[in-house]
């Protein structure tokens, strides 16, 4: 059977014009935010050759990769499936003499065959930034308040930072030297808070008893700052010690910046890409089961394209962040045109003219242009959430008059459009602008 | 805070071990025997709905439900993204390979390069066969697996067996064990970070409980 023409691609997703309002209403907010942090945009290409892409990116992201040959050389492409490794290596080619830190941030699509869950799809979209060239803890503490600052610009209530270090777990396995396969399989339990098979696990590697210990107390060590204290009873080797460091510093700062209550500390997250080489974090919020918001520190990635640099960085997944946002009952206001023009004189002139000095203004003006009766035509101009309708040549105007409807509240004026078109400031007037703004 | 915390509870062979534990919680006001899906328990505040197994990890995944009782067969057959933190112990059942009686007495699992079976587990029977390198017809079925190879559907099944005896019944054997299954509690990983002391506090409850019972 054929497809119907409507079907799309699994995984890829149309924002229907309200849809996108949203969708660009929260792009813009936290751009917003990262303009004000200091961030200045970068753009990459949406597609390049997949071994340049593959360098930067461990091996499951390079299979989920969507590839294709390029007519002209014959090589691989790849589209874009993370903006981290495209943006390291710009700065390890590009930028690497710019003054540090290097701060950059984006909005962009993304691409991975991924089987689509929850508000994901195989085109996603990310806002987020990287800063680059500090390998102080403070450079964490700026990005987690910005994810904070962010989320509370998208109007979401009850999130928390979920904050964790790797390298506390990866101490612990060199203690057990351990080959790969057996590794992956403890991570896995370990990022389900898997005890019973954690218990298995650990009986079968017979670690030091203090590693096993170590291993199985990790599912429960999360909570507040008290966490720190208890895992430091299990930390014996000089890469854990070192990461409980880290994050005692990071936690110190965070409570400086007035977050700590935000903040949920997790020593048994094995979660996320390879590349996180210290701290990182996922944002939850109540009433969604997926992270809207990820990043942490990844201090190797530059290192891959030849310049050892230390980088922090986070994304927002828009789609996510606008699926909670409905979750939590956060309105979007999605407000029509400012005007709509409906001119019923056969040369328009009063139209045109007063639709070119009100956009002069910086006020949005729709016009008609299809010939019907004038309710007809208001209830277009309502569906379309217009403000105010302005009437020229209508039975009810006067030659040289027009009538000037407010759609909200229902008033109506006479105005003589030579007046309007001296100064017409006066239909902009008060209200509107401001809840425009 | 929220309101209060919402557990999905498996309707079917799990349901008992399930409220008996919730009943040493102290939990009140549930009524198995009624038609209605979801209840408040007055005494904890916790609010409980009644699914069908194999749907508890969409419940839980999409954060519907934040907790959820199911069996690890289920859990193994949709690798849900959630968390997994306690056995309960109960409910103990395996994922088995089975065969009519007069196959097996002249079957050679080891040599076996191609086999059809019907499953109501289409994802675990793949795995486990193509791991030893065995192609497999996979029928999915939803329920009354045991009578697909008596009515020719397939030579042999992959199933659940408790006791045995279904399978004895109906005229087939065990031939080879995928996996074993008991009880599992599964947490939303948002509830888990956003909820913690509430969700963190009842699955220590209930782990108090189930060690208490000594399986």
């Amino acid at each position: 059977m054929r497809p119907a023409p409507t079907q799309l691609p699994k995984g890829a997703r149309i924002y229907l014009p309200d849809e996108a309002g949203r969708k660009r209403h929260v792009e813009a907010r936290l751009f917003d935010i990262f303009g004000r942090w200091g961030y200045r945009e970068i753009v990459t290409p949406t597609f390049e050759f997949f071994d340049a892409i593959a360098v930067g990116t461990d091996q499951a992201l390079q299979e989920n990769m969507f590839k294709f040959v390029d007519r002209e050389t014959g090589r691989m492409l790849a589209l874009r499936a993370d903006i981290t490794p495209q943006i390291a290596r710009v700065v390890a080619t590009r930028l690497r003499e710019e003054p540090k830190p290097i701060r950059l941030c984006y909005v962009t699509n993304v691409f991975r065959y991924d089987e689509p869950q929850l508000s994901h799809y195989r085109e996603f979209y990310q806002a987020g930034v990287e800063l680059i060239g500090l390998d102080q803890p403070e450079a964490e503490v700026e990005v987690i308040a910005m994810t904070v600052e962010g989320l509370r610009a998208l109007g979401l209530r009850r999130f928390q930072i979920d904050v964790g270090h790797p390298d506390f777990f990866r101490g612990l396995m060199e203690e057990i030297k351990t080959d790969g396969a057996r590794e992956r399989e403890v991570r896995t339990a370990l990022a389900r808070k898997d005890l019973s098979t954690l218990e298995r696990l650990v009986g079968e590697l017979a670690p030091p008893a203090h590693v096993g210990d170590a291993l199985l107390a990790l599912p429960a060590l999360f909570g507040r700052e008290e966490v720190l204290e208890r895992a430091a009873a299990f930390a014996r080797n000089a890469r854990s010690e070192r990461a409980l460091a880290h994050l005692a510093e990071v936690h110190r700062l965070l409570a400086i910046y007035g977050l700590a209550e935000a903040v949920l500390l997790d020593l048994g997250e094995a979660r996320g890409f390879d590349y996180y080489s210290g701290t990182y974090f996922e944002a939850y919020v109540a009433d969604f089961g997926a992270a809207v918001a990820a990043g942490g520190r990844y201090d190797q990635m530059l290192g891959r394209f030849g310049y050892d640099c230390p980088a922090v960085g986070f994304a927002f997944d828009v789609a996510r962040a606008l699926s909670v946002m409905e979750a939590q009952g956060v309105a979007i206001e999605l407000p029509g045109p400012d005007f709509f023009i409906i001119d019923f004189t056969r040369e328009k002139t009063a139209a045109l003219s007063l639709a070119r000095r009100l956009r002069d203004l910086g006020v949005s003006v729709a016009r008609d242009i299809v010939s019907r009766g004038l309710e007809e035509s208001l209830a277009c101009a309502r569906a379309q959430r217009v403000a105010r309708a302005l009437v020229v040549g209508s039975p009810r105007t006067r030659a040289g008059e027009m009538l000037v409807m407010d759609l909200a509240d229902g008033t109506e004026r006479m105005l003589e459009i030579r007046a309007a078109l001296e100064a017409p400031e006066q239909l902009v007037g008060a209200g509107r602008k401001a809840g425009h703004a | 805070m929220k309101e209060r915390l919402t557990l999905a509870l498996p309707k079917g062979r799990l349901l008992d071990g399930a409220l008996g534990l919730l009943r040493e919680l102290g939990v009140d006001g549930v009524d198995a025997e009624s038609r209605r899906l979801i209840f408040t328990d007055t005494r904890r505040g916790l609010r409980l709905l009644f699914l069908k197994p194999a749907d508890i990890p969409a419940y839980v995944t999409y954060g519907a439900a934040d907790l959820g009782i199911v069996g690890r067969d289920i859990l193994l057959e949709q690798e849900p993204d959630v968390y997994e933190p306690l056995d309960l112990g109960f409910g103990f059942c395996r994922l088995v390979v089975a065969e009519p009686r007069e196959l097996w007495e002249r079957d050679d699992p080891a040599k076996w390069s191609w086999v059809r079976v019907a499953t109501k587990y289409p994802r675990m029977a793949e795995r486990y066969f193509s791991e030893r390198g065995i192609q497999v017809e996979i029928v999915r079925l939803d329920g009354s697996i045991e009578l697909a190879p008596l009515v020719g559907l397939a030579e042999r099944i992959v199933d659940l067996v408790q006791s045995g005896e279904t399978l004895r019944v109906n005229g087939l054997v065990e031939v080879a064990e995928i996996a074993r299954s008991t009880a599992r509690v599964i947490v939303n990983r948002a509830s888990m970070k956003t909820e913690h002391a509430a969700v963190t506090g009842l699955i220590e409850e209930m782990r108090a409980r189930t060690t208490k019972v000594g399986r």
